[in-house]
């Protein structure tokens, strides 16, 4: 089966990008395919190079950068909600002007309507809510 | 392409930041794509709907633009406007309530479901 996956809660305010992962884990190991990953609301967050986690606490972030670089997994971020929250791509910070940009590879910020494609492209689409 | 009927579930309050913009948002880009979009509050999420538009963040500004992208098919939980004392005169838009059964056959129907 075809999964498109939404998250959209933050690594530092909920647990669904970590539960997230887990069904992601759980999907490929079934033998499953994952169309996308989509980071809407707070969720995109996690495509904030920015962002420094303690050390030896858990790296939500990074895990999932870690997942979709080992199993070849799309990880797209909503741009509006991305510029909301200070996450801009090269592109973005040259449009708006901005000192830098700060999106982490291999996020990629896209258009709301890749979240209206998956959710017509995949099998199942699952939400992991805030 | 078969249009897939997706169903926005809304169960947040207003105020909470940017959440019902964003939701908003993405409901319209469904229907921009034209997908059988329809959307059902509950719970808290029926505040969203409240006619208030005196308020200067009134809630439901976005919501009254759903006739305008042919979202006509819009619904509220019953038990949640009982619960919290509300008639759908109080409601910006006049949407249809729905028995906790009715929404189960709601939600069996569609292809997509999208909480916020």
């Amino acid at each position: 089966m075809n999964f498109a996956i939404a998250i959209h809660g933050d690594a530092a305010t909920s647990e669904s990008p970590r539960l997230a992962l887990r069904f992601a884990r759980a999907a490929l190991a079934k033998g499953h395919r994952i169309h996308r990953v989509f980071f809407y609301h707070a969720a995109v967050n996690l495509a904030n190079a920015l962002v420094v986690q303690p050390q030896g606490e858990a790296d939500p972030a990074a895990d999932w950068v870690h997942f979709a670089t080992e199993n070849d997994v799309e990880l797209a971020v909503c741009v509006a909600a991305a510029l909301r929250r200070g996450i801009l791509s090269v592109d973005d910070a040259d449009r708006y002007e901005r000192a830098c940009s700060n999106v982490r590879a291999p996020f990629q910020i896209v258009g709301l309507g890749q979240m209206i494609e998956a959710a017509i492209e995949a099998d199942r689409f699952v939400t992991f809510c805030a | 392409m078969n249009a897939r009927r997706i169903l926005f579930v809304i169960a947040h309050p207003p105020r909470r930041g940017a959440l019902a913009q964003e939701t908003l948002d993405e409901l319209l880009v469904g229907a921009a794509f034209e997908q059988k979009v329809s959307v059902l509050f509950v719970g808290d999420g029926v505040f969203q709907l409240l006619d208030n538009p005196a308020a200067p963040d009134d809630g439901s500004r976005g919501y009254r633009a759903l006739p305008t992208y042919e979202v006509d098919d819009v619904y509220v939980e019953k038990r949640a406007m009982a619960q919290r004392g509300l008639s759908t005169d109080a409601l910006a838009l006049r949407p249809r309530v729905l028995s906790g059964r009715a929404i189960r056959s709601l939600i069996a129907a569609q292809d997509v479901v999208v909480p916020d």
